[in-house]
């Protein structure tokens, strides 16, 4: 369910602000991006606890997506991301299989720079005190 | 901004400048810049065009190789010159040498086929007629061929390189992709969930080793 205002990586900017995880503090963001936020919010929460992250990655892992399907617009994939980014995950061997996919998928390395640019920038344009100044 | 002292590789001015100013003629720097651009980039561009030619191979060509070569590389150069050099005033992908070399050699191969096709007439069928109009315009669609060759080419020639058993070849691969082609900076990648945990050393390391290593090699250089 992609937002008409907000891009994905954007929302993810919240959710990575939103530990614990609470309503969007966001007194300038409309509803419907609320909305969003909270519903990606509660679909990575069921990705967290049924310990599916590490899965999702692993099926865009190694091959091309001429196969499967690519990421861009998958937003269980993206947050699977950030599940296994919290670090309670065990991330190395799927994700380095999907470092092969993104090397060999010039569109899914496109969406993949995009999401997170989008991410990076929304952290920033929040203030994060997390990230490294 | 620009150096009176030569870099460590010999070179008067950073990539961005060089382009820079060999985009504006009106720059006291234009002439010094292009004697620049000739050293650095002429044995990139005659062995391109080189290749080229050896893949269309035209039945006469061998008596006259390393003239027509050469022939090739002058009206290469009067492309880039036209109209105040306008097609490096308009390359967008200052940034990136990287970027830059795929470009000058998607111009090399059409600079060379326009050439055979109107030398071999006989040789070579009329239905496709080369145009060189997208050095002009640098349009999104060209300079996204130019990234995504780009790309191809780079994960070719470091997986080449890369030691068999190498751990975090694939890895390396993309952390370097992500900071030529899409400019992730040291933040952007302590930001991001999968690769803050490597940490911002590595990433460094990383950047600069795969850097010197496609220096070295022949492919994207010589
Ligand atoms: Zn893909
Ligand atoms: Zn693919």
């Amino acid at each position: 369910m992609p937002h008409r205002n907000m891009r994905l990586g954007q929302a993810m900017a919240y959710l990575a602000e939103l530990s614990p995880p609470t309503k969007p503090k966001g007194g300038d963001l409309s509803d419907s991006k609320v909305l969003y936020i909270e519903v990606l919010e509660q679909e990575m929460r069921r990705i967290r606890e049924q310990g599916e992250a590490t899965s999702i990655i692993g099926s865009h892992a190694g091959s091309c997506c001429d196969k499967n399907a690519g990421i861009d617009g998958d937003e269980a994939f993206f947050l699977s991301c950030l599940v296994v980014g919290e670090g309670s995950v065990e991330q190395s061997e799927v994700v380095a299989s999907f470092m092969e996919h993104l090397n060999n998928c010039y569109a899914c390395f496109c969406a993949f720079s995009e999401v997170f640019r989008d991410y990076y920038q929304q952290r920033m344009t929040l203030g994060d005190k997390s990230l490294p100044s | 901004m620009t150096q009176d002292r030569l870099n460590h590789r010999g070179n008067r001015f950073s990539f961005e400048e060089l382009l820079t100013h060999c985009g504006d003629v009106s720059s006291c720097y234009w002439q010094i810049a292009w004697a620049e651009f000739e050293n650095r980039y002429d044995r990139f561009i005659y062995k391109k065009i080189a290749e080229r030619c050896a893949a269309m191979r035209p039945p006469r060509l061998c008596l006259q190789f390393s003239a027509t070569v050469e022939d090739i590389l002058s009206e290469m150069k009067v492309t880039l010159l036209k109209h105040d050099c306008r097609a490096l005033r308009n390359f967008r992908g200052k940034h990136s040498e990287t970027i830059f070399l795929a470009w000058l050699k998607q111009i090399a191969h059409r600079t060379t086929r326009a050439y055979l096709q109107r030398n071999y007439k006989e040789y070579f069928s009329e239905t496709e007629t080369m145009s060189l109009d997208f050095v002009h315009c640098a349009d999104q669609q060209n300079e996204g061929q130019a990234r995504r060759e780009a790309f191809q080419e780079i994960v070719a020639s470091l997986r080449s390189l890369a030691a068999c058993n190498a751990r975090n070849t694939e890895r390396d691969i993309n952390i370097f992709l992500l900071y030529t082609l899409s400019e992730f900076n040291a933040d952007m990648f302590m930001s991001h969930p999968l690769f803050k945990r490597i940490g911002h050393r590595v990433v460094d390391n990383v950047v600069n080793r795969t850097r010197d290593r496609l220096a070295q090699s022949s492919d994207l250089r010589n």
